[in-house]
C-alpha cells in the first residue's frame, strides 16, 4: 500500500499508462467518428451559416500604438428564445435553423419544458440580432404558446495596447493546414516584412472558419500613432486558406 | 495505408493521451472523437505516414485547446457557468482516476508533457519536437507539473504527503 501522496500518484500514473480498452472500442469509435463526419456534412448542407459557411469573420480592433488604452468593445449580442418542447416544435428545431445572418454561435437546452436556444451575433446590436433571430425562428410564432425571447449586447472590456496595423493596404498569408500556432507566427513574421519592429499575435479559433486575433505592435516605421485599422480574417482556422489582413 | 491501418497501432496511445488531457474517460473518448474527425478529413493531406502518430497527437493537442478556449468564450457569454472543477475533497478515488482528476487542474502544458511522459511514454526530445519547446523547457513542465499535481491530488483526495521536490525528467 502506498504510504504518500507521491507513490500513489506514481501509482496512478502507472495505471494510467498501462490502461486497456475494452473490446469493439476501436471499431465503436471509429464508427461514431464516420457518423460524426456525415452528421456535419448534412449539417454543413442543410444550415447555412454565413459567417461560418462562408468561412468569413471580421473582428475590428481599433486602438492606439504605444499608448495603452482601455475601453469596452462592443462585439455582438445574445438571443435567448424559449420555445415550448412540443413534439412539432422539436422536430423542426432538429431540422436546423435557416440561414441566419452574422451568426457565430448556437446552442440548444432543454430547461423547464422549454428548449432555451441561445444565438450569439457577432458585431450586431440586440435590436438587430433580436430582428435576424425572429426571422430565423419565424416558424415557432404560431405554435402552442408562440416562444418568449430576449436579446442582450455583448460588450468585452478591452485593456492594454491592442492593436491592428496593416502596411500598403494588405497582408496576405497564406493558411492553409496551419495549426493555430503556425497562423499565429505566420501573422508576426508578415508584419515584420511589413515594418514592424515587433509583434505579438494570438490567434483563438471560436468556431470552424470563425477566429478572434488580437494583434499586439510595438514600433511601426512611417506610421502615424492612433491610427485607425480594420482586419479581416478569411477562413483563418487551420485548414482554410488565406489570412488577410487590410 | 487507409486511415484505419494507421490508426489501429497508434489508438491506445491516442486514447491515453486524450483521457489523460481532458480528465476523465468519457470526456477524453469525446475529445478523441472530435481529433479523429478532423484526422479524417486532413489525412489525405498527410505529406509524411510515417509521422502519423506524431502528427495524431499534434490534433488532439489542438483539439483539445481549441475545446478550452471554446468553453472559455461560453463562460464568457454566461452560456456556461459550470466549467469550474468540483471539489471533491474527502471523496474516496481509486488511484488512476484521482489522478486524472488532479491532473485537470495542472495547467495545460504542464499537463500535455505529464501525459505525454508519463502515460503515453513519449521521450523528452518527442515531447519538445511536440510542444515546439526545448528539451529543457519540457524538463522544466514536467518538474512543476509533478508538483502542481501532487497539491492538487492532495486537495481531492485530502492527503498530506511527502513535500520534498522531486527531479522529472533526467534522461
Amino acid at each position: 500500500m502506498p504510504s504518500n501522496s507521491s507513490e500513489r500518484i506514481d501509482d496512478g500514473l502507472r495505471e494510467l499508462s498501462r490502461e486497456v480498452l475494452p473490446p469493439g472500442h476501436f471499431h465503436a469509435m471509429l464508427e461514431s467518428v464516420e457518423a460524426s463526419v456525415r452528421r456535419k456534412d448534412k449539417m454543413n448542407r442543410t444550415v447555412r451559416r454565413s459567417a461560418i459557411a462562408a468561412g468569413l469573420c471580421a473582428v475590428i480592433l481599433v486602438g492606439l500604438i504605444f499608448v495603452p488604452v482601455s475601453y469596452d468593445l462592443h462585439v455582438g449580442s445574445l438571443v435567448r428564445a424559449e420555445i415550448p418542447a412540443t413534439e412539432a416544435n422539436l422536430a423542426l428545431l432538429s431540422a436546423g435553423l435557416p440561414h441566419v445572418e452574422g451568426l457565430v454561435y448556437s446552442n440548444a437546452e432543454h430547461e423547464d419544458g422549454d428548449v432555451v436556444v441561445r444565438l450569439g451575433f457577432w458585431g450586431k446590436t440586440a435590436g438587430e440580432a433580436r430582428a435576424l433571430a425572429e426571422a430565423a425562428l419565424e416558424d415557432f410564432k404560431d405554435g402552442p404558446g408562440g416562444y418568449r425571447i430576449t436579446a442582450e449586447d455583448v460588450v468585452e472590456h478591452i485593456g492594454g495596447n491592442v492593436i491592428a496595423w496593416a502596411s500598403g493596404g494588405r497582408i496576405i498569408v497564406n493558411g492553409e493546414g496551419m495549426t493555430e500556432e503556425e497562423l499565429e507566427q505566420a501573422i508576426v513574421d508578415a508584419l515584420i516584412d511589413n515594418g514592424a519592429k515587433s509583434a505579438d499575435v494570438n490567434v483563438e479559433l471560436i468556431d470552424d472558419g470563425v477566429s478572434r486575433i488580437d494583434i499586439s505592435v510595438g514600433e511601426i516605421e512611417g506610421r502615424a500613432t492612433g491610427d485607425s485599422v480594420t482586419i479581416e480574417i478569411i477562413n483563418s482556422s487551420p485548414g482554410g486558406s488565406d489570412v488577410i489582413i487590410k | 495505408m487507409g486511415f484505419e491501418e494507421r490508426l489501429q497501432p497508434v489508438y491506445l496511445d491516442a486514447v491515453r493521451y486524450a483521457r489523460g488531457l481532458a480528465g476523465s474517460e468519457a470526456e477524453g473518448d469525446d475529445l478523441l472523437q472530435d481529433a479523429l474527425v478532423r484526422a479524417w478529413r486532413a489525412y489525405p493531406r498527410l505529406r509524411d505516414p510515417g509521422q502519423f502518430k506524431f502528427w495524431l497527437l499534434k490534433i488532439i493537442r489542438n483539439a483539445h485547446r481549441n475545446r478550452a478556449r471554446k468553453a472559455r468564450l461560453r463562460k464568457w457569454l454566461s452560456l456556461d457557468h459550470a466549467a469550474e472543477i468540483p471539489a471533491h475533497q474527502g471523496i474516496s478515488f481509486e488511484e488512476k482516476e484521482a489522478v486524472r482528476h488532479a491532473l485537470r487542474q495542472v495547467p495545460r502544458n504542464q499537463r500535455e508533457a505529464l501525459v505525454l511522459f508519463e502515460v503515453v511514454g513519449m521521450s523528452i526530445e518527442e515531447i519538445a519536437r511536440l510542444q515546439g519547446v526545448t528539451v529543457s523547457a519540457v524538463k522544466s513542465r514536467l518538474a512543476r507539473g509533478r508538483v502542481k499535481l501532487r497539491e492538487t491530488y492532495e486537495a481531492i483526495t485530502g492527503e498530506e504527503g511527502n513535500h520534498a521536490v522531486e527531479f522529472v525528467g533526467a534522461n
